[in-house]
């Protein structure tokens, strides 16, 4: 499973520590980050190196959301940014956990009633595994294709088997093709 | 400037309320001197919550959003004030752009270094500014550069035989003239896209 991972390093030591422990808990689940900017961004900060031009930056986040399979955002500092990935996430369709050490309970985050975006506030590292912790067991997607059953209709069997001779195409592959051509649509 | 219906939707933070509010009526008087209306003009209820000290807990965030969301859907253009950079104007910034409308941030923090930096593109265009006058100023030329006239607009282009001839037999067949077999085709894209 692939994940991407969003945050502020404004505190530089506080954030990272509780990136670094996000992270860890992503790891544990056998996930892996879609884009791991963590460390390259505190040895930045740390040399007071500013990015001249950030669209590249912000391309590459765009383009982690659209591969990941679920998003983690920590909106403790309640940025720009934060609002930019949070949007983009939701018009991806991906499940996204945004945790915060300051409640947002009084802004506009609290009012994304998108049954994709879960909010948990927390207040140190104990916490902040247990609500990451739930979020990546609840939301895991398997590597290994999945198994799935379903009743057909005789009409759609009947569609299937002619389409199967016509074509050359397992039953199974007809649907997967549909499917995957309605997923594709849907995301534009 | 001819007579036009372009809407606005101009979003702001509230978090400074004082120290943005005459940034954001600037916006708005600029929008309607512009011969544009802003979409949903929520300043001087937000004027009205500050002078009450209405807690922020109290108001209906999620309200809000929508109102916000569906304010973007249906407005030509979106101007972000963006000084605080807050998650809101990052959200309706998206937003925009997602839903395909020209898009001014406007700030007076130096965008240079930051995220917001990186946002511009064909729709989101990025000014610094640091007075009243110059703020007016930017509005002004951005919904000028972004007004569609209310009236239809005249449009010629070149036709390849192929196409000539499907339009002339279509026109045949079904009695609608080219011009209108061709604004439905484009009407059908357009509602296929949305």
């Amino acid at each position: 499973m692939i994940v991407h991972l969003a945050g502020s390093l404004r505190e530089p030591e506080v954030d990272a520590a509780y990136l670094r422990q996000i992270i860890e808990i992503i790891h544990d689940h056998g996930a892996v980050l879609a884009h791991n900017w963590l460390e390259a961004t505190l040895a930045r900060k740390k040399q007071d190196i500013t990015i001249p031009d950030w669209t590249p930056y912000v391309e590459a986040n765009i383009d982690a959301i659209k591969r990941s399979d679920v998003v983690i955002a920590d909106l403790t500092h309640y940025t720009f940014a934060h609002g930019y990935i949070v949007a983009a996430a939701l018009q991806y369709k991906k499940p996204i956990l945004a945790v915060s050490r300051n409640p947002i309970d009084s802004h506009t985050a609290s009012g994304i009633s998108n049954t994709l975006f879960t909010y948990k506030h927390y207040v140190g590292n104990t916490d902040l595994r247990q609500i990451v912790d739930t979020f990546l067991t609840k939301n895991t997607v398997h590597t290994k294709d999945l198994r799935f059953n379903m009743f057909l209709t005789r009409q759609i069997f009947k569609y299937l088997e002619e389409t199967s001779r016509e074509t050359g195409k397992s039953r199974s592959e007809i649907i997967r093709a549909l499917v995957k051509r309605k997923a594709e649509e849907n995301h534009g | 400037m001819g007579n036009f219906t372009t809407q606005v939707h101009v979003t702001g933070s509230a978090r400074q309320f004082s120290e943005d509010e005459p940034y954001l009526r600037a916006i708005m008087q600029a929008v309607y001197d512009s011969h544009a209306i802003v979409f949903r003009n929520w300043l001087d209820a937000a004027t009205s919550r500050s002078k009450n000290n209405a807690r922020d807990q109290d108001t209906d965030w999620e309200a809000i959003l929508n109102d916000n969301i569906e304010a973007i859907k249906k407005s030509d253009l979106v101007i972000v004030e963006a000084t605080q950079a807050r998650f809101s104007q990052g959200l309706q910034a998206y937003t925009a752009a997602r839903y395909k409308k020209p898009t001014l941030i406007i700030t007076r923090n130096p965008v240079k270094g930051h995220f917001i930096s990186g946002v511009a593109g064909k729709l989101i265009t990025i000014k610094e500014y640091s007075t009243e006058d110059e703020l007016r100023a930017t509005v002004a030329k951005f919904i000028k550069q972004n007004t569609i006239p209310e009236k239809d607009l005249r449009f010629n282009m070149i036709l390849d035989r192929r196409i000539y001839k499907y339009l002339r037999d279509t026109s045949y067949e079904t009695g609608k003239n080219k011009s209108q077999i061709v604004r439905e085709l484009l009407e059908k894209d357009i509602e296929r896209r949305k």
